[in-house]
């Protein structure tokens, strides 16, 4: 049997072929996403006025404070991955701890909004929902549960930002070597894209 | 594998920003000026989200210094989503 040299032998690193890898899973992300947004359209157009009602329970005002604050933690973090690129370590790991102080602020804005609904009854399984018309309660389930999933990916956005932070302070990230960084970017980048499309269904159409 | 005269900047991370931040003040300006539930003010709506999600995958995700098949994979994806609304509306209109 012949010698083969197996193409790019020598190194077992393929940065594109992660990066691939990486948006592919984006995209099965935007298809889970997508099938809520189809569920929400249906239901949009067969409660238009019940829809309309419940949405004014929504507050733009703590809406449009969290999207401002995940556009400005899209632009740390596309300003962490040029901080690299230049070589600034330590600018870069402040820039990843300001991202993850953001996802904190937009997390506990959550909080406070939803405690405000379920203090209100706007929960399931509370009289006050009971009360409500089905496409009110619709909306309330769709809004919990696509809110809820986006913040789950908020958690582990934050979480993928730590690690990366960490590997950048122990080298193994670095100006030559940062896939990891710009993946965990892109996952950041895909939470903030999904965000600009609940912000105005479940907070501006009403 | 990047080509450093076209490689990111602070400055048009920034620009990005300021866009993105324009944008958000227009939809919530639109939102009122349009009424909120209209046929127009939806379609409004999701015209400016779709502007600032080719933004953010443009210039902060760097499809726009990736190679042509990032841009034809992409393209693919919005065109199956597309198609499953159009088949939902079909469906929903002729039922």
């Amino acid at each position: 049997m012949g010698h083969y040299k197996i193409p790019n032998s020598g190194h077992n690193r393929d940065d594109e072929a992660k990066k691939l890898g990486m948006w592919l899973f984006l995209f099965t992300e935007i298809l889970l996403f997508g099938g809520l947004f189809f569920v929400y359209a249906i239901y949009r157009f067969k409660y238009f006025d019940e829809f309309k009602i419940i949405a004014e329970h929504m507050s733009i005002t703590l809406g449009a404070i969290n999207t401002v604050v995940l556009i400005a933690s899209s632009l740390t973090v596309a300003m962490s991955i040029t901080a690299m690129k230049k070589g600034k370590d330590n600018v870069a790991v402040l820039l990843i701890f300001i991202t993850i102080l953001f996802a904190m602020t937009f997390m506990v804005n959550k909080y406070f909004e939803w405690s405000d609904h379920i203090h209100h009854g706007l929960f399931m399984g509370a009289d006050a929902f009971n009360n409500l018309a089905k496409g009110e309660g619709m909306f309330l389930f769709l809004y919990y549960f696509m809110t809820g999933l986006h913040g789950l990916h908020i958690i582990v956005g934050a979480i993928l930002l730590g690690i990366v932070a960490y590997k950048i302070m122990n080298g193994s990230v670095n100006q030559d070597k940062l896939v990891f960084h710009e993946n965990a970017g892109l996952y950041w980048h895909l939470v903030d894209l999904i965000w600009i499309y609940l912000f105005p269904l479940f907070y501006l159409l009403h | 594998m990047s080509d450093h005269s076209h490689s990111p900047s602070y400055k048009s991370d920034l620009i990005t920003f300021g866009i993105l931040m324009v944008l958000t003040a227009l939809t919530i300006w639109a939102s009122y000026a349009t009424g909120g539930t209209t046929v127009l003010a939806v379609s409004v709506a999701m015209g400016i989200a779709s502007i600032k999600a080719t933004f953010v995958v443009r210039n902060f995700m760097h499809i726009k210094y990736d190679d042509v098949i990032y841009k034809i994979f992409i393209g693919l994806v919005i065109l199956l989503f597309a198609s499953f609304i159009v088949m939902l509306a079909v469906d929903y209109a002729y039922r």
